[in-house]
C-alpha cells in the first residue's frame, strides 16, 4: 500500500465528524466516574500486565476526550498518538463493561473514523 | 448568612436539583431511541410457572448471577460502593436533624434513624471516602485517569458529612461556622448532581435499566 502524503490536519473535517456525536459524546464523557471498575473487562489489560493505559477509560480519556477538550484542533502528531490508542490498544471486540452503561466501544469506533478521515489507519499490509 | 443558607439556599439548591434532573432526563429520552425487546434479556416462563418471589430460588439465582458479574471481579470495591451510595442517600433523608428543620419548615417528616446510629453510618460513609481517596493516589490505574476535578467532586461528596460529624460532636471551637459549612456544602452537593460528573447518579438508572446491552439490569428497551 502506498504511504499517504503526509498532509495538514483537516480541522474542519474532524470537527464535522465530532459535531454529529457531540450531545452524546460530551454526556458519556461526563457520566464517567473515572471510577477504573472498566479495567479487568478489557482482554488486553489483563493481558498486559494490568497496564492502565489498557484501561478501556483509559483509552476514551485520552482519545475521544481530548479530542472535544480542544475542539477537534490537534497535530498531526496527537492524532497519531490517538490513531495509536484506536487502533492498537483495542480490538473493538465490544466486550468492555461500565458500571454506567457507556457505551465505550462506540467511543473507541468515532475516534477511529475521526482519524481515518486525516489517513491514519492500522496498515495491515506493513507488519 | 446562617439563615440564608438555612432558608432559601435549600430551596434554591431543591429547585435547581429537580430541574436539573428532569432536564437530564430529557436529555437521555432525546439522545435513545426505543427498540424492541433485547436479545439480552432471556425469555421468561410464563407468570404461574414462575417461583414466587419469596422463594430462595431467587436467592440462589442471585448468587448464581452475581459470581459473573464485577462483584466477583472487584468485590471489595463494589461492597464499599454500595454500602457508600446507599448512605449517602439514606442517611440526609432519615436523619434526626434534618427531619425536626423539614418538620418546623413544612410540618412533615419522615422516620428518623436514632442519632447514635446515624453517627456510625456516618462514620462509615467517611471511611468509604477514605478508600476512594486512597484508590485515587495509589492504585496506578486510577491515579492515571484522575485529574484535579475528580477530587473536587470526592470532596463534594464528603464534606457535607464530615463537617455535619464534627459539628454533631461540636469538635470545632465554633459550632456556627460549622454548620453554615456543613449546609452550604451540602446544598452545592445537591445542586451540583444533575450537572457535574456527579450524574452519574442519575444516568446509572437511565443507562444500566433502561438501555439495550450485555450489562443490562431492566428489560432494556432503549438504545442510543
Amino acid at each position: 500500500m502506498t504511504e499517504p502524503a503526509v498532509t495538514e490536519i483537516n480541522t474542519e473535517k474532524i470537527k464535522e465528524i465530532m459535531d454529529a456525536s457531540r450531545p452524546k459524546m460530551k454526556l458519556w464523557l461526563k457520566v464517567c466516574a473515572h471510577c477504573s471498575l472498566c479495567a479487568e473487562s478489557c482482554f488486553l489489560y489483563t493481558t498486559k500486565g494490568q497496564d492502565p493505559k489498557y484501561m478501556p477509560s483509559h483509552k476514551f480519556i485520552n482519545s475521544i476526550g481530548k479530542l472535544y477538550k480542544k475542539g477537534g484542533k490537534v497535530s498531526r502528531t496527537a492524532l497519531e498518538e490517538i490513531g495509536d490508542i484506536v487502533w492498537n490498544r483495542c480490538v473493538l471486540c465490544t466486550r468492555c463493561y461500565c458500571p454506567f452503561g457507556i457505551d465505550i466501544p462506540e467511543m473507541i469506533a468515532l475516534g477511529r473514523k475521526i482519524c481515518r478521515s486525516q489517513d491514519i489507519y492500522r496498515k495491515y499490509d506493513e507488519e | 448568612m446562617y439563615e440564608l443558607v438555612r432558608g432559601p439556599l435549600v430551596w434554591v439548591s431543591l429547585i435547581v436539583f429537580v430541574l436539573g434532573t428532569v432536564f437530564q432526563i430529557f436529555r437521555f429520552y432525546s439522545l435513545s431511541r426505543k427498540v424492541g425487546i433485547s436479545p439480552h434479556v432471556p425469555l421468561q416462563p410464563p407468570k404461574k410457572d414462575r417461583p414466587k418471589w419469596y422463594s430462595p430460588v431467587h436467592l440462589v439465582d442471585f448468587f448464581k448471577k452475581a459470581g459473573g458479574t464485577i462483584l466477583s471481579v472487584s468485590p471489595v470495591t463494589i461492597t464499599i460502593s454500595t454500602v457508600f451510595h446507599v448512605l449517602l442517600i439514606l442517611i440526609p433523608l432519615f436523619l434526626l436533624g434534618h427531619n425536626e428543620l423539614i418538620d418546623l419548615s413544612i410540618g412533615i417528616r419522615l422516620p428518623s434513624i436514632p442519632e447514635h446510629v446515624s453517627d456510625i453510618l456516618t462514620m462509615v460513609v467517611l471511611l468509604c471516602c477514605a478508600f476512594f481517596l486512597y484508590r485515587r493516589i495509589f492504585m496506578a490505574r486510577v491515579r492515571s485517569i484522575t485529574s484535579f476535578y475528580d477530587y473536587l467532586v470526592l470532596a463534594l461528596a464528603t464534606v457535607p458529612f464530615l463537617s455535619g460529624f464534627l459539628a454533631y460532636h461540636q469538635m470545632t471551637g465554633d459550632y456556627r461556622t460549622m454548620m453554615i459549612i456543613h449546609m452550604l456544602s451540602g446544598e452545592l452537593m445537591i445542586m451540583a448532581i444533575p450537572f457535574t460528573k456527579l450524574t452519574h447518579m442519575i444516568f446509572f438508572f437511565l443507562n444500566r435499566f433502561t438501555v439495550v446491552g450485555e450489562h443490562t439490569l431492566g428489560k432494556g428497551s432503549r438504545a442510543w
